[in-house]
């Protein structure tokens, strides 16, 4: 039996999302079709709204209701510091620490040829204005440890040239870890970077 | 390590077949086209998970079937028992490893558990192909033995097609750097490795060589990198030529590994003969290597190229196996053996002991 043509458009749209397949398509679509009216129309209103309201920020591109984001408008946050992500999602990772207060930058995507992206295509430019501009001396760059992560922090780093202080986040043990329970890559990279524990007194 | 036990079912031409299996030798004798090398190839999956008769998975689940697999009972040298289940699923195509019923996430894990040594009638190209198959003899051993090596291989191959991609593309020249100075983290990496492997491998080697081949010339296995000196270097003096070829030409994926008789270089000058017993040697060293480095005994497989062998080669090769823990070998000729062996007929995708 096929779908009456509007309940097919539903399952086929809510398909198109990520980890969505064609049961939990499905699943939703009946849900939606059942559920109170107001309670399945919230959801389309919701959709509506956030694609009206949410845009990048101005300056660092991370998502906002506002021309600056909230990070960017807030007077506390240090100025000369900039932690370059690859999406806004890892901002949220990033702000759960508290352990940094400085400004950040959205670069959409990591440099992947084979994809078709290079420097062009990610907003590589606008963070050497906004060095530039914004008289930035440290860039931390909180990447991928893919090889498409390294590319990039190694781009970024030889374009941003020795004047910045360019960082990018260590590699190692997961905090609570068990050694014997961790990978022999991680493993490894934790053995190269290890450190003095006089150096380790808490922050 | 040995087998127990090998359980396929929906594997290729077998419906469902199991098979007991002890210490020592074990000849699967059979027309072409029963099922013989299929055996084979379920040990060989269970130790590398790939195939050495195809790339298409797909093909290994018997025609018409929704799903296939093999299961190996296993026998660590101490005696403990180790459990291998391999599944594969037609549509979508997917696989499924557990080892001791735990789903394995990561290849590494699992790749150092079943240490195997293979011979086919397609060793030959180990000798007379082209450079990649002696890249791959080096590879795989070293996959075997490093996990560092795994993952700087994986990582280097990533780089290699990124870089390729943006060389056809002529895109971005600036960006061209990065790439190249991540093939040079992982390409060197590689490159040591190599070097090392080749150094442990060539006094082995040789001696295997001549005690198979009576010849007194001195075999030489000659490690020859692509780059000699400092690789960054070399990179950047290629630079133009790769931008106006399109194509990496500098890097551990043009290695070349060099065997030499004498003066002569095997792959040009050998004899037939001397092809298939440094083919057979070549094996053989794989094989010890893994031995030494890896603590357990490994399981050996002979397709289809003992009878290929002469007498006096036979016997030899025979006296070397007896260090292996447990070798299987199948033949279309009835084999004249003489030390104990295990024989089994294989007919139709059906194996019976007789």
């Amino acid at each position: 039996m096929d779908y009456p043509e509007a309940l097919e458009e539903l399952v086929e749209s809510l398909q198109q999302l990520p980890t969505i397949g064609p049961k939990s398509a499905q699943r939703l679509a009946f849900w939606l079709l059942e559920t109170a009216e107001p309670k399945a129309l919230r959801l389309s209103e919701a959709i509506r709204s956030a694609r009206n309201q949410i845009r990048p920020c101005r300056r660092c591109f991370n998502y906002s209701d506002r021309e600056l984001c909230q990070i960017c408008a807030d007077p506390q946050r240090k100025t000369g510091v900039v932690c370059v992500v690859v999406q806004p999602k890892d901002i949220v990772a990033l702000e759960k620490t508290r352990e940094y207060r400085g400004g950040y930058h959205v670069l959409g995507g990591l440099l992947s040829p084979l994809d078709g992206i290079g420097p062009d295509q990610v907003r590589i430019h606008e963070l050497l204005e906004r060095v530039r501009e914004e008289a930035i001396d440290e860039v931390i760059l909180a990447l991928d440890t893919t090889v498409g992560g390294e590319a990039t922090c190694l781009y970024l780093s030889r374009q941003l040239g020795p004047e910045t202080s360019v960082t990018r986040l260590a590699q190692g043990l997961p905090a609570g870890g068990n050694l014997d329970y961790t990978d022999e890559v991680t493993l490894g990279r934790a053995l190269r970077g290890r450190r003095r524990v006089e150096d380790l007194s808490p922050q | 390590m040995r087998i127990s036990a090998l359980r396929l079912q929906d594997f290729r031409n077998y419906t469902f077949q199991e098979v007991e299996l002890g210490a020592g030798l074990h000849v699967f004798e059979g027309r072409n086209a029963q099922g013989k090398t299929a055996l084979l190839e379920a040990v060989y999956l269970g130790a590398t998970a790939r195939s050495f008769r195809t790339s298409k998975e797909a093909d290994l689940i018997r025609w018409g079937q929704p799903d296939g697999g093999l299961h190996l009972a296993m026998e660590r040298d101490s005696g403990r028992p180790r459990q291998l289940t391999m599944r594969w699923q037609a549509q979508p195509l997917q696989r499924h490893i557990l080892l001791q019923n735990q789903p394995v996430r990561r290849l590494a894990d699992f790749l150092s558990e079943l240490p195997l040594a293979l011979f086919t009638p397609d060793d030959l190209e180990l000798v007379q192909g082209g450079p990649e198959m002696r890249r791959g003899y080096l590879d795989l051993l070293l996959c075997k033995l490093y996990p560092a090596y795994l993952e700087a291989l994986g990582r280097y191959q990533k780089v290699l097609r990124q870089k390729g991609a943006l060389l056809r593309a002529q895109s971005s020249r600036a960006e061209l750097e990065s790439w190249d100075q991540l093939l040079v983290q992982f390409g060197s990496q590689l490159m040591q490795f190599r070097a090392e492997i080749c150094r442990q491998l060539e006094p082995r080697l040789t001696s295997l060589y001549a005690e198979f081949s009576g010849e007194t010339c001195i075999l030489r296995l000659v490690y020859r990198p692509c780059v000699e000196h400092d690789f960054g270097e070399t990179l950047r003096r290629a630079h133009q030529e790769e931008w106006r070829r399109r194509t990496c030409l500098v890097g551990p994926h043009r290695d070349e590994v060099q065997l030499s008789l004498g003066e002569a270089l095997v792959r040009r000058f050998g004899s037939q003969g001397q092809r298939r017993t440094l083919a057979l040697a070549m094996r053989l060293a794989q094989a010890e290597m893994l031995l030494e480095i890896g603590k357990e005994r490994p399981v050996v497989l002979l397709d289809d190229c003992f009878s290929e062998l002469d007498p006096g080669r036979q016997a030899r090769l025979l006296r070397w196996l007896e260090g292996a823990s447990q070798v299987l070998i199948t033949t279309a000729t009835p084999l004249d053996l003489s030390p104990e062996h295990r024989l089994y007929r294989v007919e139709e995708g059906r194996v019976r002991p007789c």
